[in-house]
């Protein structure tokens, strides 16, 4: 097979006309004054035309190369991507498909991976991170308790009494704090820290108070900050390599994505804290009805409150968007689960 | 507008030769016989040129105006956006399911399509970045980022250290990140070259960010003007330099421009969209909220609140800024670059047309959930290649390159993943 075409010497743009040979595999390139150019290796074939060779030589052909000769020229691996890429309607719906079906099996690998990495996951890495993000946070998001100590005192150490009757290995540790941002509310730390506002010991009873510790000890002791963490990398990760960085806004596609995919794991994680807190509740000799009644005035006080703009906190349409399964939601199956 | 007269057109811009450019007209001037007269003859360096030298440069250029004409010829894009979606699709799936190892060989493909569909002078560009190369950057490039995230998780006190170390080697990164992307590029067998140092580099991209926001914008364009020539002198062709030297003044101009025109823009969006959203309640008959410290005393219907007025401004002016000036700027060094004696260069985007363009691509893209990326990335590029156009000044500039060792692309991969994109 010959194609006529130009040839460019390696390192420079003067162009002789030539033509392109393929014998026994091997390509050679004959000059029109005579001279040949053989043992061409090809480094890529561009366009429909251009064939650079590794030596740094380029012959570019006067029309388009025939189709046979271009396979031989790219091997059939490339030449299968090569199809793959010319684009038709079923083609495009085929690939569409496989993608849904991958990125599904995707989500379910990195929910048990992740879980496989966190039994891995070195406990006082664990604590230095809570640690960590604890201080960060505490500049910017929490003041000093107006709690008296002996309050503080008990609760920190009923807590610690919780944790210890319900097998939890980590080392508890209550702080408790005044928080404009938080409100009544309590976090839980990797590696066993968990913060109380001063408005939620305000709004609740005692019993109701170690009621959301021992849901926060749940957190704690199932490892979900680290296990969300480890998916957020994990998916966050293949999603910049599927995406490279060049292509910014998919980048932010996938950045939203992701946020809503660890919303639901979110609700997930809540969930199940919320039951493991029963069990907690149960072996510290609490009642675990005293959860569902924190959580029925946490809702009351939250959803009723003239100074927020959602008008309803059971609006289904916006609860993809929380990271915690609706008051309601979550009355129901604690109930069940009590048996109430 | 004359040739040769020095006369100024409503954008205030003028070119050296005296032509003025019209903002929104893609369409270049023919030259005419009018070019023909005017052919230079000087060396392009201004010095004294013997007889003999002289002839042999006008029978060159002649023979130039018999091979090109002597008016500017646009850049010509043939690819097609059916084609691009084949690409792109094949691309998202085959890295998909090879949990993104294949990235790396789509990124070459992309950029393949796009280079070997540009067209100059009947020779398309080429691209010769290997996947395997990109892979390989790639990898430790998420390496060093994954180790900095576990580090600064567990230890913040070196997170401190580390971004000190990164502020000196970010010059590096963007020096062979520039390199890479100039030598992966060839056209007629000759690769581009990026001769950047890193002092240099350190001054433009590293010093003077930090320094010129200080200036509150007085000394945006002038470092605009040293930075963009910086960026073109340090490129070459082969061994063959490329060379520029655009005016202060049209930087100043432009900047003007981008801040009156930006103003405007912000205005005509914080109206459509406050109108929009008027209507809208109106429709649905939503009563607005009325929000702490709005400095609205009396609830309108659906009316966004002076503090939503406010973040639509702070959003939409700085991108429209950005926009408008990052493109008047390229105009304006394009229109300056010379290859040696070899080529000169034109570049006529409208700045208002490139933003409204960017702009609907963007929504293009949220409503069709990404779909349309193929048919947006496409009509942009098609829009800068009709803008930028060349001139061949000699027939038969031949060129040489320089043998160069293979190279990797670790510093290209290492800014992508920090989003460091160096472009004009």
């Amino acid at each position: 097979m010959k194609i006529e075409g130009q040839y460019f010497q390696p390192l420079s743009s003067k162009s002789v006309p030539s033509s392109l040979l393929i014998e026994d595999g091997k390509v050679r390139v004959e000059l029109n004054d005579g001279t040949s150019v053989g043992q061409l290796a090809i480094a890529s074939v561009q366009g429909s035309t251009a064939i650079h060779f590794k030596c740094g030589s380029c012959f570019t052909s006067n029309n388009a190369i025939p189709k046979e000769v271009h396979q031989q020229l790219v091997g059939s691996v490339r030449w299968k991507i090569i199809w793959l890429e010319k684009f038709t309607a079923t083609r495009a719906i085929a690939l569409g498909l496989i993608l849904v079906i991958s990125v599904l099996a995707y989500k379910a690998a990195f929910s048990t991976a992740s879980g496989v990495a966190v039994d891995f996951f070195p406990l006082s890495w664990e604590t230095k991170i809570g640690e960590n993000a604890y201080r960060t946070i505490r500049p910017i998001a929490l003041s000093e308790s107006n709690l008296s100590p002996n309050l503080r005192g008990k609760i920190n150490q009923q807590a610690q009494d919780i944790a210890h009757l319900a097998g939890i290995e980590q080392q508890v540790q209550v702080y408790f704090h005044h928080s404009v941002f938080f409100d009544a509310n309590a976090l839980a730390f990797p590696g066993g820290l968990v913060v109380v506002t001063d408005r939620l010991v305000e709004l609740l009873s005692h019993e109701e108070v170690l009621a959301v510790v021992a849901h926060e000890l749940a957190h704690i002791e199932l490892r979900h900050s680290l296990r969300q963490a480890l998916e957020v990398v994990g998916v966050s990760a293949i999603a910049l390599l599927i995406f490279g960085a060049s292509e910014s806004f998919s980048e932010e596609i996938v950045a939203v994505v992701v946020d809503g995919l660890l919303l639901a794991n979110s609700r997930e994680h809540e969930k199940e804290a919320d039951l493991e807190a029963i069990r907690i509740l149960k072996e510290s000799g609490i009642d675990p009805v005293h959860l569902v009644t924190s959580l029925q005035k946490l809702a009351e006080y939250y959803c009723t409150d003239s100074d927020t703009s959602i008008t309803s906190c059971e609006d289904p349409a916006l609860s993809w968007l929380s990271t915690h399964p609706t008051p309601k939601e979550r009355v129901a199956y604690l109930r069940e689960e009590i048996g109430d | 507008m004359t040739n040769g007269t020095k006369a100024w057109c409503f954008c205030g811009i003028r070119r050296s030769n005296g032509l003025c450019r019209r903002f929104g007209d893609p369409h270049f001037r023919r030259g005419g016989s009018s070019y023909n007269d005017e052919i230079r003859l000087s060396g392009g360096d201004g010095l004294e040129t013997s007889e003999s030298d002289r002839a042999a440069q006008q029978a060159s250029r002649q023979q130039a105006v018999n091979d090109y004409g002597y008016s500017f010829r646009a850049i010509e894009f043939t690819g097609t956006t059916k084609e691009y979606f084949g690409i792109w699709i094949s691309n998202l799936v085959l890295t998909v399911v090879t949990l993104g190892i294949y990235s790396a060989w789509a990124k070459v493909r992309r950029i393949r399509f796009f280079r070997n569909h540009t067209i100059v002078a009947d020779f398309a560009l080429g691209y010769h970045a290997t996947g395997m190369q990109l892979l390989i950057g790639r990898i430790i490039a998420v390496a060093i980022i994954v180790a900095y995230s576990i580090v600064s998780a567990v230890e913040p006190i070196a997170v401190i250290f580390i971004t000190f170390a990164f502020l000196f080697l970010f010059s590096w990164l963007v020096n062979r990140s520039l390199r890479f992307n100039a030598r992966m590029t060839s056209w007629r067998n000759i690769r581009f070259n990026w001769h950047g140092t890193y002092w240099k580099t350190f001054w433009f991209f590293g010093f003077l960010p930090v320094v010129v926001p200080l200036t509150a914008g007085i000394l945006i364009p002038l470092a605009a003007k040293y930075y963009y020539k910086y960026y073109a002198k340090q490129h070459s062709f082969g061994t063959t330099r490329f060379d520029a030297d655009p005016g202060i003044p049209s930087f100043y101009l432009a900047f003007l421009f981008a801040i009156i025109s930006s103003a405007l823009i912000t205005v005509i969006v914080a109206l459509v969209i406050g109108s929009a959203v008027f209507l809208i309640g109106q429709l649905l008959g939503i009563e607005s909220q009325q929000y702490p410290g709005s400095g609205i005393d009396q609830p309108v219907a659906g009316a966004m609140n002076l503090w939503q007025l406010a973040a639509v401004t702070v959003v939409v002016f700085p991108i429209a800024l950005f926009s408008m000036f990052r493109t008047m700027c390229r105009n304006i060094l394009i229109s300056s670059l010379i290859l040696e004696n070899a080529a000169t260069f034109d570049s006529d985007l409208s700045p208002v047309r490139y933003l409204w363009i960017q702009a609907t691509n963007f929504l293009a893209i949220v409503c069709s959930l990404g779909l349309l990326i193929p048919w947006a990335s496409v009509r942009e590029y098609r829009y800068l290649s009709q803008c930028t156009a060349y001139r061949f000044e000699l027939s038969d500039a031949q060129f040489v390159d320089d043998e160069q060792a293979r190279m990797s692309a670790f510093g290209e991969e290492f800014a992508s993943f920090e989003g460091i994109e160096i472009s004009i």
